[in-house]
């Protein structure tokens, strides 16, 4: 009967094969119809349930709790705490396993990782989810061959050579070990250690042939092999470095920073590769990288936020190469070429819409760069980033003015408040000097800062979009599906713009320069505004929305910026994200029931 | 009556109980205390009617969740509904069932009332709608400590606030206690329980809906509400006002004195004193001053003000005809009459009441009925919320806490003393039973001019103005208003039965006025120190700020 016991379902995934089996043996499985009570208020819990199929609704007193679905535990919290006032009532025919208190109990005392399930907060859960991810992430990894690792050339020196013409090599050679072929055929390994050991601590002269300072025996590795098996090698061997073989030959050396690195090292050579470029056609090569990148490290576990600074870092990389290439030096310091939106915030993860602007110095006339915008825009779009549908960019002569303009128009998107004044405003918060002047923005922010000193009244209005949107999370904290989209939750109105929203006008109330929305809820911590627990619960319930839009939008092939929708379908989600959704969207509405109150909003 | 048999006979129709109106006066057996048979069809409309609005009320607020765009709630809220919401704020029970109460047994005299009710806005349109806006904050807390000190002046702030709010929670505890007696044969003291524990709940649950919609929603339903009633009364005398005011002068006991003034307040000093409070009182409300903060700018601070006036206005012309036909209609029907002679059912109170059965049948009852009760919660939940975040914000926060609370620990606070105020307007309730509660109003009206007002007014007009006059004016205003109030007639003999009243007038505002005036500019002007001249000095800043919205330099953090 319990042989199907799902063990996939967490926290049953933590258990060993032992503690599995001992579970199987215990369970039981129960039927209850519609309005069975199989637990009565005062009654003490002896079985912990799992739904198979069906609906309890789990009550404190008179008070609903929570109503458990498939999938779900009840009554996990009061076995542990011993609570004695929960009562169960099944509202729709029910299926259930039933596990033995003490037989939880005992599992929770022989392994952490199933204890933690029950005892962790939000926060932790989500961290533990992360955890679950990378270690997915590092599944991938693992199917890796040492081939597709980056591989150094391999430098051969004879036996014979001095130590001295070694060193000399290998400064050269930028390289940080040689390989040796000794006068009787062996091959072995001489690192800048193995100099450091002979010629410095044992004072050998420096005209010592390598041949007796170089290390033999040396562990080799097939091109073929796993980078699994490497890494393991090295670790065992307690060595830096393995030189590869193809056929029984060494073609190169494989260096533990490049295994470790084996994802990030794509990334510098994107970097270096614009930072070579001279012409615009080498710099979108160096552009066109970022896609493969992307996709590789979309998946690898990698926490979000960092492949967002990443994306941001090569983004502005480009841009700054590209405004370099085309602003004639003596104009370059005389303007500020800002990017805005989520560009500014570093949260793109992808190559999105451009969105741009340019701050003129006020001697210089902004029609006569107007062409100079035009080439840069156009360039942009042949990179891959598409033109913005509001039309944020360097192109448009709304967005490239002199600071004076520009000052004149944050004097009226605060003067007369609306939905264009807004979206501009919220823009311009956001934005980040990438290449120029950057005097020039941060003399139009803190005019900003300035006029909105103590404009409750101004923020209110601004904070107010963020209840613009319900948040799909239910009374009964189920999720609520999307009315014209069946079946699929909008994860931006819902969870995503809330928070960038509400973060950015705390912010802007507390003349923050930071643009990230992570480091802006960080610094609204410092600031007192949420409390150590909100703000970690915050950043991580941010990043899982994040992640699973992008998980959403790599389902349906949309990795590119254009025609990405910010829908996820519920069932594709594991049970375990399902779950994490919900706590993220809770707290959101939590976020926005402070900021309803911060900024009383309820007057509205 | 027979022109107006229609309504009633539909209700006939529709339901089997149409024993309800026998049952309605054969009930009234019990007294003084005069608890009501069950008049199953209003109770059925009237609850009908409370759940639609609400319905009507969470479908409005649910339209504003869903917007298209992401920023389409910026810019804020139309001048023209935003007086709409005033209105609504504005038009309380107190209003409606109080003035038609007054005008009832009165007659002319009720008017000075509904007059100064009015005279309120041309004041607040004038002197602070722009400004208060421009300032671009929520409370007069906040507008008062924009350059004074925090601590001392938002203990003053809360503490006016408080007792404003208290006092007129009271009225509106009183108007829907009687009602909800009236309309389901309740104890009135557990009619005004059950009135408490509904607006604590509304407030809790409830509080994120919109607030300018259910004001909107409720505006509009009381304004068709009375002028269907107004045009019924004047229907019956051919829409002649004359033919009205000479039947109503036959049958009302004080004859052709009902069209002379000085039937309600007799004395010059009380009259003016009276005129004074309803005047300034308008702009030391705490609900209303949040009204300003929902508009995007000044020209549409100034728009709501302006149709606001036109609403309120029109509305109290309704209840002055209304307070007529019940004269007309209801007195000396002998359904409508209490059971000891002694008056209409209810009191006078509910005289608006009697009249929308008199016109409209059962049904019209509960929908009169429903409409006053949605009036009474949303305005209760109004000032619930100013109370609460006076309590959380400026005395826990901003004074207890000195600016280190978090917004997390205000709302726990802000929770904490909405219960309490339920159970203080339930207590204050039911001792006040028997006042006139446009009266009570009144009274509300006198604080806010003596403690809210002149510091208000000073704050944002006198550069002199110092933390130290402002808070020693403000607290002189708040403690003289309070204590003639209780040494006057309405609670020294009325509420704690002793034989005379300490102070005579019932109005203390002509007295408690000048007092907190005079006090906040002989400490201002004697106030020598330096934090009084850097306060002056802040003046220029504030002045800048409250004429153009836009902040000046170095104004004050917080």
């Amino acid at each position: 009967m319990s042989k199907d016991f799902d063990f996939s379902v967490t926290p049953f995934s933590h258990l060993s094969s032992a503690e599995r089996g001992k579970l199987s043996a215990a369970v039981d499985i129960a039927y209850f119809k519609t309005n069975d009570t199989p637990l009565k208020p005062g009654q003490a819990l002896d079985h912990l349930m799992l739904v198979i199929k069906g609906l309890l609704a789990e009550k404190n007193g008179d008070e609903l709790v929570t109503v458990h679905g498939q999938g779900d535990l009840f009554g996990a919290s009061a076995l542990i705490n011993d609570t004695k006032s929960l009562s169960c009532e099944v509202q729709e025919e029910a299926l259930v396993y039933l596990i033995p208190r003490q037989m939880m109990l005992d599992l929770c005392r022989s392994n952490s990782a199933f204890e933690a399930f029950f005892t962790s907060s939000l926060s932790e859960r989500l961290a533990a989810r992360a955890n679950a991810e990378s270690a997915r992430g590092m599944a991938s990894f693992m199917v890796a061959k040492v081939g597709q690792a980056y591989l150094h050339p391999p430098l051969f020196v004879p036996g014979s050579c001095t130590l001295r013409d070694a060193a000399v090599l290998m400064k050269k050679e930028k390289a940080t070990s040689l390989l040796v072929t000794a006068a009787d055929g062996r091959v072995g390994v001489l690192s800048g250690s193995d100099m450091r050991d002979h010629a410095i601590i044992q004072g050998k002269p420096l005209e010592t042939p390598v041949e007796s300072c170089a290390t033999y025996g040396t562990i080799t590795v097939d091109q073929d092999e796993f980078l699994f098996n490497a890494q393991v090698l090295m670790t065992r061997y307690n060595i830096r470095r393995l030189p590869v073989l193809r056929d029984g030959n060494i073609i190169g050396v494989l260096e533990l920073i490049d295994l470790l690195g084996y994802m990030s090292s794509h990334s510098h050579l994107v970097a270096v590769q614009v930072d070579r470029a001279q012409t615009l056609d080498e710099l979108r090569v160096a552009s066109e990288a970022l896609g493969p990148l992307l996709q590789g490290l979309h998946g690898s576990g990698v926490k979000i936020r960092f492949i967002a600074e990443m994306v941001t870092d090569l983004s502005r990389k480009i841009q700054r190469k590209l405004f370099e290439m085309l602003i004639p030096p003596e104009l370059a310091g005389k303007c500020c070429l800002m990017v805005m939106g989520s560009e500014g915030r570093g949260e793109q993860i992808a190559k999105t819409d451009q969105d741009n602007a340019l701050i003129i110095a006020d001697d210089i006339d902004p029609d006569s760069v107007r062409d100079l915008c035009r080439q840069y825009t156009e360039a942009m779009i042949s990179f891959g980033y598409p033109p913005c549908s509001g039309n944020m960019m360097v192109s448009n002569p709304e967005w490239s003015k002199t600071e004076s303009q520009f000052r004149d128009d944050i004097y009226h998107w605060m003067l007369t408040p609306g939905e264009k004044a807004f979206l501009n405003l919220a823009a311009f918060i956001d934005g980040e000097a990438v290449a120029g002047d950057p005097l020039l923005l941060y003399r139009l922010r803190s005019y900003l800062f300035q006029r909105l000193t103590d404009n409750q009244g101004f923020l209110s209005h601004f904070a107010r979009p963020v209840n613009s949107f319900d948040t799909p999370i239910g009374f009964f904290h189920q999720l609520v599906m999307d009315k014209d989209h069946k079946g699929e939750i909008d994860i931006k109105k819902g969870g995503i713009f809330p928070i960038v929203h509400g973060v950015r006008a705390l912010a802007l109330e507390k003349h923050l320069t930071c643009t990230s929305t992570f480091s802006r809820i960080e610094a609204l911590g410092q600031e007192g505004i949420f409390d150590t627990d909100f703000a970690a619960n915050l950043v991580e319930a941010f990043q899982f929305l994040m992640e699973i839009r992008l998980q959403g939008r790599l389902s349906k092939g949309q990795l590119s910026g254009e025609g990405a929708d910010n829908f996820v379908r519920a069932d594709d989600l594991s049970k375990f994200q399902q779950d994490a959704l919900k706590d993220s969207l809770l707290l959101v509405k939590q976020f926005k029931q402070l900021l309803t109150h911060h900024f009383k909003l309820a007057a509205f | 009556m027979k022109r107006f048999g229609t309504f009633s006979s539909v209700v006939a129709g529709l339901t089997t109980l149409g024993l309800s109106s026998a049952a309605f006066a054969a009930g009234a057996i019990d007294g003084a205390v005069q608890k009501q048979a069950t008049n199953w069809t209003a109770i059925v409309m009237f609850v009908a009617f409370v759940l639609a609005t609400l319905g009507i009320t969470y479908w409005a607020a649910s339209k504003t969740k869903s917007a298209k765009d992401f920023y389409a709630a910026g810019g804020g809220i139309t001048g023209f509904q935003n007086g709409l919401a005033i209105a609504g704020d504005y038009m309380s029970a107190a209003s409606f069932l109080g003035i038609a109460g007054l005008v009832f047994t009165a007659g002319f005299d009720g008017l000075i009332y509904s007059i100064g009710f009015l005279v309120g806005w041309p004041v607040i349109l004038f002197l602070v709608a722009e400004r208060l806006r421009n300032l671009g904050k929520y409370t007069f807390a906040d507008v008062a400590s924009y350059r004074l000190q925090q601590g001392p002046i938002r203990s003053l702030a809360a503490s006016g606030t408080l007792v404003v709010v208290l006092l007129y929670l009271i009225a509106q505890m009183v108007g829907a206690g009687k009602l909800i007696q009236l309309l389901f044969g309740l104890d009135y003291g557990i009619a005004v329980g059950l009135v408490g524990v509904l607006m604590v709940g509304y407030v809790m649950f409830g509080g994120m809906l919109a607030t300018t919609w259910v004001q909107i929603i409720k505006a509009v339903l009381l304004l068709s509400g009375a002028t269907f009633m107004a045009l019924m009364v004047m229907t019956h005398y051919g829409f002649s006002m004359e033919a009205m005011f000479k039947h109503a002068t036959e049958v009302h006991s004080k004859g052709i004195k009902l069209m002379q003034p000085g039937g309600l307040v007799s004395d010059p000093v009380d009259a003016i004193s009276l005129g004074l409070a309803l005047m300034f009182g308008t702009a030391g409300l705490p609900h209303i001053l949040m009204r300003f903060f929902t508009v995007s700018d000044a020209k549409e601070a100034r728009k709501s003000v302006f149709y606001a006036t036109g609403f309120i206005g029109y509305f109290y012309i309704l209840t002055f005809i209304i307070g007529f036909g019940a004269i007309v209609l209801v007195l000396n029907h002998p359904e409508f009459m209490a059971a000891d002679g002694k008056g209409i059912m209810g009191g006078s109170n509910m005289a608006a009441i009697h009249l929308a059965k008199a016109v409209g049948g059962d049904l019209f009852l509960g929908f009169i009925s429903a409409v006053a009760f949605a009036t009474i919660l949303a305005v209760v939940s109004g000032l619930t919320l100013s109370g609460a975040s006076a309590v959380s914000h400026d005395l826990y926060a901003s004074v207890w806490r000195k600016g280190r609370a978090s917004d997390a620990d205000e709302i726990r606070v802000s929770k904490i003393t909405t219960m309490v105020l339920g159970v203080l307007a339930i207590i204050l309730g039911i001792a006040f039973e028997k006042q006139n509660i446009a009266f009570m109003v009144g009274l509300a009206f006198s604080i806010a001019a003596s403690a809210n007002f002149p510091v208000l007014f000073m704050s944002m007009f006198w550069k002199g103005l110092t933390t130290k006059g402002a808070f020693y004016g403000g607290f002189a205003g708040l403690i003289s208003a309070s204590v003639l109030v209780i040494l006057g007639p309405t609670i020294w003999k009325d509420v704690m039965g002793h034989a005379d009243a300490l102070f005579p007038y019932k109005n203390p505002a002509i007295f408690s006025m000048t007092i907190a005036f005079a006090i906040t500019y002989i400490v201002s002007k004697i106030d020598g120190s330096q934090t009084a001249k850097d306060e002056m000095e802040a003046f220029e800043a504030q002045y800048i700020r409250s004429q153009t919205g836009l902040g000046a330099e170095g104004a004050s953090e917080h």
